[in-house]
């Protein structure tokens, strides 16, 4: 499935009759890593779960002539601030291992292979010293490093990120980023929400910009300007973060 | 003392069933207790545990096996509350507090119409020394389905209860290992009935687990270490029990409470006491 585009035909989503997102209408790139971004309360993450399946939408979402169900296994999704009970009698090694329990398929048992992919994961993350701590003894960009190193675990073709910067320290920042661009070069495809502004033109290749309704999607040197960040922000915002562009 | 015990056990078959049929129920509540608290599903057990009654009752009257009345209430009492945690804006505990009551209040009522009540005292607190054959058997089918069903899906046991969201995405049936482990801790909860009882049932699934929760940071140690304590109380629990003429099912759980308690205060990593004094070597240090 590498090489195929994410279409989104007519997408919306209401939680208890308020719309969250409405009329989306996107082709979401392969080989590239795509970045979601908007305001507060824009729907960047109902989007991200609404394409995964999470929760319940209106209109279609196909993965090139796939629906979802046929290329869930090659899909990683990593949460925003994970809702995990980090005191969980699990350490660092196993969390990951757990990145290849989707394509083992039910009963089988993870073996070599599997453990190995896991080995892998943790080095591309620089994790690999940690392997024997327990979850809860690690730092957020830390932990963070962990959840990275279990979607790659996973091998997958698509990489649903929400918020990956937020809350962790400088150095784990870089580490996700060069590893996500190594990702992207091997031709591994990326769908990041994301809110800080400043580091957009720096990470992502492909920007789609939304509050509620899409008001931009392309590659980034073309929609990153101040029109469109006014359409979702508002004007004035705009000009205090493109600085007069 | 523990001579008269064992002259018991050589004599007397119903002492024998027992402790076999304690055995078990020890064994098969710590595995599926180990999950059932990582799941924070505690007051669910509970639930559960209680609102089997009305089947109980219904079978005894109509004269059908008691296991398919419990599990019938046990399964409903699981979608029901689902349910209506889903369907209105109230908590799960205060759904839990609804249905499970409600089921506990009509299994009283229903229980008074088939049975006496030396019965019902019976099915609420367990009695050990009067199990029969036939339970004890049943008690070990429960044990090796719940075995079987721990073994071949340990992996997606350990995924679904860590990450249910990140399991969901892969594409794992995640409801289907929720409404599968409430079946089973239907089954664990009826078969419990005669050791310890409907209201102590809970105290089986979650005070050997969360000892062994305190003692280990791996999650198949974690299992058989509880399945471990939950045999060694039910085992010490009989002994006191035929020993002193006391309730078994309330000597069995006093027993676990007391393993806890000391993983609670000694165990090596998460202890009180043991933790407190780390604590204070750090401060000394610093």
């Amino acid at each position: 499935m590498n090489n195929t585009t994410i279409q989104v035909e007519d997408l919306s989503v209401s939680y208890a009759g308020k719309t969250a997102i409405r009329d989306i209408n996107l082709t979401i790139p392969s080989a590239q890593i795509a970045g979601i971004i908007g305001p507060n309360g824009a729907g960047k993450s109902t989007l991200l779960k609404s394409v995964l399946g999470l929760i319940n939408y209106q209109g279609s979402v196909t993965f090139g002539d796939n629906k979802l169900k046929q290329v869930q296994k090659d899909i990683a999704y990593v949460e925003q601030r994970q809702n995990l009970d980090l005191n969980f009698p699990i350490n660092v090694f196993d969390t990951v291992l757990l990145g290849t329990y989707p394509k083992l398929g039910l009963i089988k048992r993870p073996g070599k292979k599997e453990k190995q992919l896991a080995e892998m994961a943790l080095e591309a993350v620089d994790m690999q010293s940690y392997s024997q701590r327990q979850i809860g003894e690690l730092s957020g960009g830390q932990l963070q490093r962990v959840f990275i190193a279990r979607a790659i675990a996973q091998q997958p073709d698509w990489f649903f990120l929400d918020e990956p910067f937020v809350g962790i320290d400088v150095v784990s920042e870089e580490v996700i980023v060069k590893v996500l661009k190594k990702l992207r070069d091997e031709g591994k495809s990326m769908v990041i929400v994301h809110h800080d502004l400043s580091k957009v033109t720096e990470y992502f290749d492909y920007l789609i910009m939304l509050n509620q309704t899409v008001s931009a999607a392309g590659p980034v040197d073309q929609v990153f300007d101040k029109d469109n960040l006014s359409s979702i922000y508002g004007t004035s915002f705009a000009d205090l973060v493109s600085g007069g562009k | 003392m523990i001579g008269n015990f064992i002259d018991g056990l050589i004599k007397y078959q119903f002492l024998q069933n027992a402790l076999i049929t304690s055995l078990l129920v020890g064994f098969v509540a710590g595995i599926i207790g180990s999950f059932i608290i990582l799941r924070g599903m505690s007051l669910m057990g509970d639930a559960i545990s209680h609102a089997v009654l009305p089947g109980v009752a219904i079978s005894y009257m109509f004269g059908f096996n008691y296991v398919i009345g419990a599990s019938f209430f046990g399964i409903l009492t699981a979608i029901l509350i689902g349910y209506i945690t889903e369907k209105s804006t109230l908590k799960n505990d205060t759904a839990i507090g609804i249905v499970f009551s409600s089921f506990f209040a009509l299994g009283v009522i229903l229980i008074s119409f088939a049975q006496s009540a030396t019965d019902l005292y019976h099915i609420l607190f367990g009695n050990v020394l009067a199990v029969r054959d036939s339970d004890m058997i049943l008690t070990a089918i429960v044990t090796v389905i719940a075995l079987a069903f721990i073994l071949l899906f340990f992996k997606e046991l350990k995924l679904t209860s860590f990450d249910p969201v990140m399991a969901q995405a892969a594409g794992l049936p995640v409801k289907l290992f929720h409404y599968a482990l409430m079946f089973l801790l239907t089954l664990v909860a009826v078969v419990s009935l005669q050791t310890v009882g409907t209201i102590l049932v809970i105290a089986m699934l979650v005070t050997p687990a969360a000892t062994a929760y305190l003692l280990t940071n791996n999650l198949k140690v974690m299992v058989w270490l509880s399945s471990f304590i939950g045999m060694l109380s039910a085992v010490i629990g009989l002994f006191f029990s035929y020993s002193y003429n006391l309730a078994s099912g309330a000597v069995i759980v006093l027993t676990a409470a007391v393993f806890f308690i000391m993983a609670f205060l000694f165990s090596p990593q998460k202890g009180l006491l043991i933790s407190g004094k780390k604590k204070q070597d750090t401060e000394k240090l610093a």
